[in-house]
């Protein structure tokens, strides 16, 4: 393997890791809201009477 | 006072939502700067080209201690003044905390490998390194396992700060330790001095980083608070369907 | 006998009546240092030079074995809530407990270690020196693994966890434990330096072990 082999696969996997965090975060906050309009859909709220901003 | 406005979570919520795109926006067009500098930077004379990895591996290190910075400073705000956003900040900290020290380890590694041919070297930054990888794990473990997100706050909170107290320790310790197995060459990452041409696209890189660090903890951060107001709900649910 | 002392003498009665704590700490010390081998062979230049590193390991290992029933049983009987009830400062009760515990299971690993080391071929000398080193770092194991304990108290499988937790924490202590007690071999000539800075290591401990487990325990209450 050579040098540039070495650089290219350094980026690559910095690069994939954001990507999953990246990823992971957004995938989470889509089925949070998706979960939060859902119960407020069914009526359901806290106390402050909202549930997203 | 300003920060005390944030300490409501719809506030913080409103703000987040805002600063979010902008921010995210600056970290993405600072990073393309940065790598498109990293691309021009010159060889170093005696690594080659395989020097730009550092361009990735240091400012990975100084996120992953900066992030421990950030949750120390969160268990302060948990333990002393019971501040409602510190466990939020906590816990998003954690996982983002471990991805980047991940990415300094491997990335060290595939530094290391064509620099002295293996692919680890007990070196004292690496070795400290993984060893603020197994704190952060540890944490994130601690996290999973206690229910109530406020005492598990509460305990991550202590270990965070023994932590970070421990931190120096190690570094002292493993550098101790490495002079005594190494005596021969120092096998110093990076190098004594940063020629100033490897220095901007340094500093550009970093700074991009740190921008899409602080982007991805706000966005994890609202997903906490999310996650909390469904575990109310819940309990609440479970409440009145007991009757 | 003040409830200080009086908590003292009950812990160190249950640590060694149990059948628990004490001696299986030991038991298990010796099955660490006797698996080593057949990992290695029997090479005994090799088991001597790696000897006092080894020992380290078992007597850390064992260590953390024992750590999670410390405040955990104390927990599920209730006296936990007596004891931050009381008038005694936590922090001096978890001190107390502390003791108790590193006399009923650190202290005999370090009686152990001379005979362990025989096993390993450790020369006379260096015999002294591995159990000197065990002697002062075992207390700062019991301590650290305090913390971790406290942190850990009301989870059902706290022990594996709290060793992960622990690990970290007690990596100083290892570095200089094993460096001291290696002292005299061409790579580690001085003993003083490190066993000096595992002296500190182990007063350090002493302090921030049970005023860390008293914050986990009484944020951990409500």
């Amino acid at each position: 393997m050579d040098h540039a082999a070495f650089i290219f696969s350094a980026y690559a996997f910095a690069a994939f890791v954001i990507a999953a965090l990246t990823g992971w975060i957004a995938r989470d906050h889509r089925s949070l809201t998706r979960t939060l309009a859902d119960y407020e859909r069914r009526g359901l709220t806290r106390g402050s009477g909202r549930n997203t901003q | 006072m300003p920060i005390m406005d944030l300490a409501n979570p719809s506030r913080f919520l409103s703000l987040a939502g805002r600063v979010l795109p902008w921010l995210s926006a600056a970290a993405a067009l600072v990073l393309a700067y940065g790598l498109y500098r990293v691309y021009g930077a010159p060889d170093d004379y005696q690594q080659g080209a395989t020097a730009k990895i550092m361009f990735i591996h240091v400012p990975s290190a100084w996120l992953a201690m900066a992030l421990w910075g950030a949750m120390s400073l969160a268990a302060l705000g948990t333990l002393v003044w019971r501040h409602p956003l510190a466990d939020v900040a906590a816990k998003a900290a954690a996982p983002i905390g471990a991805a980047f020290t991940l990415i300094c380890l491997i990335t060290g590694s595939l530094w290391g490998r064509p620099m002295w041919g293996t692919y680890w070297v007990w070196d004292a930054r690496l070795t400290s390194v993984l060893v603020l990888l197994l704190m952060y794990l540890g944490v994130i473990a601690l996290w999973r396992t206690i229910e109530d997100p406020s005492r598990a706050a509460r305990a991550v909170a202590v270990l965070t700060l023994v932590g970070a107290l421990n931190l120096p320790i190690i570094k002292f310790s493993v550098e101790w330790w490495n002079t005594l197995h190494q005596p021969a060459s120092v096998l110093r990452l990076g190098g004594s001095t940063i020629h100033p041409s490897l220095l901007v696209p340094l500093l550009v890189m970093a700074a991009g980083f740190f921008l899409l660090c602080a982007a991805l903890l706000l966005a994890s951060m609202r997903n906490e608070i999310f996650r909390r107001r469904i575990r109310t709900l819940q309990m609440m649910q479970a409440e009145t369907a007991r009757g | 006998m003040t409830a200080l002392a009086s908590l003292f003498a009950r812990d160190l009665r249950v640590a060694t009546r149990i059948g628990g704590g004490a001696m299986i700490g030991v038991l298990f010390f010796l099955i660490v240092v006797s698996l080593v081998p057949f990992a290695l062979g029997p090479d005994l230049a090799l088991l001597k030079r790696v000897g006092p590193a080894l020992l380290w390991l078992g007597a850390l290992l064992a260590s953390l074995l024992t750590l999670d029933r410390l405040i955990a049983a104390d927990h599920e009987d209730g006296s936990l809530d007596l004891i931050l009830m009381s008038e005694t400062p936590l922090e001096l009760a978890l001190a107390a407990k502390a003791c108790a515990h590193w006399i009923a299971t650190g202290l005999p690993l370090v009686v152990a270690t001379p005979l362990f080391s025989l096993l390993l071929n450790i020369d006379a000398a260096a015999i002294g020196t591995v159990t000197l080193t065990l002697l002062v770092g075992t207390p700062a194991l019991t301590f650290t693994g305090l913390i971790g304990a406290a942190l850990t108290v009301a989870l059902r499988r706290g022990g594996l966890l709290l060793s992960v937790l622990i690990l970290p924490l007690a990596v100083p202590v290892l570095i200089f434990g094993v460096s001291a007690a290696n002292a005299g071999s061409p790579e580690q000539p001085s003993f003083a330096t490190p066993f000096t800075i595992l002296c500190g290591l182990t007063l350090i401990s002493l302090i921030v072990g049970p005023f860390a487990a008293a914050i986990a325990l009484r944020h951990g209450q409500d």
